[in-house]
């Protein structure tokens, strides 16, 4: 037991004032280190470049996240409150809708179905209408529900003259259509909404008899 | 040595323990480098102790100070800064072996029985090795050649001093095995401290 005190003892002797001298490689690398660990660390009195940067990215995702949720609740309202058209133009009597159970009460939410008009002189086709108009010419048209259009502006863009041989003249004329709209949630509202519709006629020439 | 360099250093030293650590709580690098060149070597020879090779040790002495540098505002200045930074580089070391030997304890235990006892010659050699003079150098080399268990226990025990009860919290293991450890890690240094001094003697 003594032995064992006595090895022990010199054990730690032979310990007590050694030291491992570090080489300079060494201390360049912590050095670095160091640098590094200060410049991560986060203090008030070191407010650095790197916190400043990190706090800009935090508000600016914060704030984006906030406005993507909010424009989507919003979205989310605006398709449930599905407003319900009421009246039409009298010259107008029907239009395509969204939904098929709400035929009644055809449904112009966000998108509104209108159609793309082609005149046809000949004959009228009754089947494929969906919209007769008595022109002012006392010529009677009949217009061919054929697309879907989102909104007035989106009309005016989409709207292409067919390349069909048989129309020789393209007459464009606007058209306003008063719509009174009602919402989904049974709250009536009784706004008016103004709704221009371009329409592009084409009429169709009679053919020329050979001479 | 240049007196320019003499007095670089000797200013080195003139820089006492409270302001270096008032600075490095500011974390003025300047300080920071200053408390690395005061106490580096002293924690490299803790680390080559703990350390199976001088990578080891070097890795446990760069992990160690940063971590001296995280916590060095925690130190409340009313023990001995090296005691607490030794105990902090220690700490370390215990925690990087202690992921990779625990499994070893369990190995070393099943060849407890092993180990011939005899404690007779044990004491003849134990003699020889406290009268020849041997580098600590030397025994960190006999250290490196130790399971990691028994040289764990050795430095905590022998060195560092800690009590069986603290090497067994620390280390994760029962009282039973750091002591049975212990003696083992004993019985193997002398055996390969008598081989040293048997090599000494024939030079």
């Amino acid at each position: 037991m003594m032995s064992k005190n006595k090895l022990d003892k010199q054990i730690r002797k032979s310990f007590e004032n050694y030291e491992a001298p570090v080489s300079q490689e060494f201390k360049l690398k912590l050095s670095k280190k160091i640098t590094r660990f200060n410049f991560l660390k986060f203090n008030l009195a070191s407010f650095n470049i790197f916190y400043l940067t990190l706090a800009i990215i935090g508000i600016v995702l914060v704030l984006s996240v906030s406005l993507v949720a909010k424009n989507k609740s919003n979205n989310d309202n605006s398709i449930e409150n599905n407003i319900h058209l009421l009246k039409k133009e009298p010259n107008i009597k029907s239009l395509d809708t969204t939904t098929k159970e709400n035929n009644k009460k055809p449904i112009i939410a966000d998108t509104i179905k209108i159609t793309k008009k082609r005149v046809n002189d000949s004959e009228t086709n009754l089947s494929n209408s969906e919209q007769t108009i008595d022109s002012s010419n006392t010529t009677k048209i009949t217009v061919k529900t054929d697309s879907q259009i989102i909104n007035s502006d989106f009309i005016n863009k989409n709207q292409k003259p067919t390349n069909n041989p048989d129309t020789i003249e393209t007459q464009e004329t606007k058209k306003t259509v008063y719509d009174t709209v009602v919402s989904n949630v049974n709250v009536t509202i009784k706004d008016t909404v103004k709704t221009v519709v371009r329409e592009t006629i084409k009429i169709k020439k009679p053919r020329k008899k050979d001479k | 040595m240049q007196p320019s360099q003499f007095f670089l250093l000797s200013c080195k030293s003139m820089i006492d323990d409270s302001k270096i650590i008032a600075g490095c709580k500011k974390n003025k690098h300047k300080f920071q480098m200053a408390l690395f060149d005061k106490y580096a070597p002293m924690l490299r020879a803790v680390c080559l102790r703990y350390a199976t090779n001088t990578a080891d040790a070097d890795d446990l002495l760069q992990e160690g100070f940063i971590k001296i540098l995280d916590n060095i505002s925690k130190y409340t200045e009313k023990g001995s800064f090296t005691a607490w930074i030794k105990k902090i580089v220690v700490n370390n070391a215990i925690n990087y072996y202690r992921k990779q030997t625990k499994y070893r304890f369990d190995e070393i235990n099943e060849n407890l029985h092993s180990f011939d006892d005899d404690e007779q010659s044990d004491n003849k050699i134990e003699t020889r090795i406290l009268d020849a003079n041997i580098d600590p150098e030397q025994i960190i080399e006999i250290f490196r050649d130790l399971p990691d268990g028994y040289r764990m226990v050795l430095n905590l025990y022998v060195i560092d001093g800690y009590s069986h009860n603290e090497i067994a919290e620390k280390l994760g293991i029962s009282v039973s095995t750091s002591k049975s450890q212990l003696s083992r890690a004993r019985k193997t240094l002398i055996k390969k401290t008598e081989i040293i001094i048997n090599q000494m003697q024939e030079q």
